[in-house]
């Protein structure tokens, strides 16, 4: 439906399943009331709910600013791939989002800063970071009882009611993404692409068929940007924020490891190779607001780290630099294998500094190399 | 580091080209500068497919106020895009301009500043920072350019992370430049007339400063200490930067440093 008169340039794509009030919160982070700078006409949101005991209702959207599109889906399967594919044959925009999980509130920066990356580069993923409401992970804060009341008193605690950015100081960084912006991502829970980019890696794969999807938001960000002519933004002052819902993977479950490797084999089972995260150098594109600064510092710090490793390895530090075209997925794997090696031996990560001058960094830099020698003469 | 004598306002000339990047060397250190804009340094990774133009003036010293030496590079410049490069004729990593073309796809308005950085420290000269580039293979990798290099520590409030960093290298439209042709250049040096003019730029209602924190402008001739007003005032009608561009390799300790310097003390362990 994408190019139809007054289509709007983006249509963002969000599923919901039991998950009534997170819901509601999340479409309103996406209302033109709470997105800045950026008007109706340029993006619209499509919702598709798959039935279940704690529906939102397409009623609620009413009073919600902006360009809605809903639909209620009597889903007999447990996997959100068909309702993403259902919304995404509903979207009228040349530019998708994908929001899978349509628990993930939104900073007020990400649909404007998404369309302003297309206007530099058409072939653009754009990927936002994703965060935990609370100072741990939901799936350890849930073994202390923590629940949908306790993150909606610490929503209601946030001064400055409506500034979706103070989020920020109350969440940390989700476990598929520990180290940041400067290291490969592992997923991102609001990804934005060109339509045709998004049709080309075959949209939602509806082999993922198990509980939450399994592993398909991780092979849609993985399929997107190894694509060869994309290119990977990332968006360090914005993100999206998990509201606890009792989701598959976000709480703690007894069973969890046995379904995370469920979620592999599929996986393997589906694309024929293991999964790991898409190495290409990112992009930052848009503003810091002051409560991202911290985020911002720890991903330099872990970006260090992680340059320090590479290089010591004498790895190219992304897999398209270079000296490794990305025609030469052989090599990509082989640095992959090389680096699980060098860290399983044992071998430390350096420590951060506060400070790092040239003196210091080249130091670093040559306890590095030493530690590479002893371990590979 | 020597180079040919080069008249005024020299043209490597492109047909309509999209960008003039304007180098303001005064002295003879600027043919390197030129190197690193318009040789093989803006390749990787992705070529600059449109044409640019590089314009050189390398004035004596004294012959022309900083503000002359602007408004005379500027205007021997074709493109209606400006990159103005002055004072301490520095030497760019790899994808500043390919960075700049692109702040200018985002907003036609955009007010794009290049961090900035010493190769020496102020109480060296030329020499040093010569040692220092040839210790580094420079043109193979231009991101070791961070490898040898000091922040500026002659203005150490500035940072990238607030409104109007002060850098010498910056770029702007034309169309913004005439708006703003008599609201600047009282001051003496390179740094503070462009700086100057960057918060004229600034202040234009329309305007969307960009930084490119990944990028640097490295100086060769150590800076005089700048003579401009007092840091930009944190108002309500600041616009915060738009970053743009990867970072990568040395280029993170020096963010990280300048992230550092915006956090408050508990956050910084």
């Amino acid at each position: 439906m994408s190019g139809t008169p007054d289509a709007p340039t983006l249509s963002v794509l969000v599923i919901g399943y039991k998950m009534s009030r997170q819901l509601r919160n999340t479409l309103y982070t996406l209302s033109t009331a709470y997105q800045r700078g950026v008007s109706e006409h340029q993006y619209e949101v499509v919702v598709v709910e798959n039935a279940s005991s704690d529906p939102m209702g397409e009623e609620a959207l009413e009073g919600l600013q902006g360009s809605y599109q809903y639909a209620y889906r009597h889903e007999t399967g447990v996997s959100p791939a068909p309702a993403l594919n259902q919304a995404l044959a509903m979207a009228r925009g040349e530019y998708v989002g994908i929001m899978i999980d349509g628990a993930r509130m939104l900073t007020p920066g990400v649909v404007r800063n998404a369309l302003d990356v297309f206007a530099i580069d058409t072939d653009a993923v754009v990927a936002t970071l994703g965060f935990h409401l609370g100072h741990l992970d939901q799936q350890e804060l849930s073994l202390d009882g923590y629940g949908a009341e306790q993150e909606r008193a610490l929503l209601a605690g946030l001064p400055e009611h409506g500034n979706g950015y103070r989020m920020f100081e109350i969440a940390c960084l989700s476990l598929s993404n520990p180290h940041g912006y400067l290291h490969p991502m592992m997923e991102s829970n609001c990804v934005f692409a060109r339509r045709s980019n998004y049709e080309a890696v075959g949209a939602a794969d509806e082999r993922f068929d198990q509980v939450g999807g399994g592993v398909l938001n991780l092979d849609i960000y993985r399929e997107l940007v190894e694509l060869p002519h994309t290119t990977l933004y990332t968006l360090p002052g914005e993100g999206s924020f998990h509201q606890f819902h009792g989701g598959v993977t976000t709480q703690h479950n007894a069973d969890r490891d046995q379904l995370m490797q469920e979620f592999r084999e599929r996986y393997e089972q589906v694309r024929g190779k293991v999964f790991r995260s898409p190495i290409k150098e990112p992009q930052w594109f848009g503003e810091i607001p002051p409560s991202a600064l911290p985020i911002l510092h720890q991903s330099a710090t872990k970006g260090i780290e992680r340059w320090f490793q590479r290089t010591a390895l004498d790895d190219p530090v992304w897999a398209d630099d270079i000296t490794v075209p990305r025609e030469a997925p052989e090599l990509m794997a082989e640095f992959e294998v090389r680096e699980k090696q060098y860290l399983l031996q044992g071998n430390p990560r350096p420590q951060p500094t506060v400070s790092v001058n040239a003196t210091r960094a080249g130091a670093l830099r040559s306890r590095w190399r030493r530690i590479r020698r002893r371990v590979r003469p | 580091m020597s180079g040919d004598p080069t008249p005024n306002a020299t043209h490597e000339t492109h047909t309509d080209p999209a960008l003039s990047v304007v180098i303001l060397g005064g002295q003879a250190l600027w043919h390197i500068t030129r190197d690193s804009v318009s040789g093989a340094q803006q390749r990787p990774p992705r070529p600059v497919t449109v044409p640019y133009e590089v314009v050189v003036d390398d004035s004596a010293p004294g012959t022309a106020s900083a503000a002359e030496q602007i408004r005379r590079g500027v205007a021997a410049a074709q493109a209606r895009t400006i990159l103005l490069v002055t004072g301490g004729a520095p030497v760019l990593t790899p994808r500043v301009v390919d960075y700049t073309l692109r702040a200018f796809r985002v907003s036609e308005h955009a007010v794009v500043r290049i961090p900035d950085y010493l190769l020496t420290d102020p109480n060296s000269g030329p020499a040093q920072a010569s040692a220092a580039l040839d210790h580094i293979d420079w043109p193979h990798d231009g991101y070791r350019l961070f490898h040898v290099a000091v922040p500026h520590a002659a203005a150490p409030q500035e940072s990238m992370l607030r409104p109007g960093q002060q850098t010498r290298c910056l770029a702007f439209s034309r169309q913004d430049y005439e708006q703003v042709d008599n609201q600047w250049g009282g001051t003496t040096g390179q740094w503070d007339a462009a700086h100057e003019l960057g918060r004229a730029l600034d202040a234009l209602p329309h305007t969307r400063p960009f930084v490119l924190p990944g990028e640097g402008a490295f100086h060769q001739i150590p800076p005089p200490a700048p003579q401009s007003p007092a840091p930009y005032p944190d108002t309500a009608t600041y616009q915060a930067s738009t970053l743009l561009g990867a970072v990568t390799g040395w280029a993170i300790p020096s963010l990280r440093t300048d992230i550092a310097a915006n956090l408050p003390d508990p956050v910084v362990s």
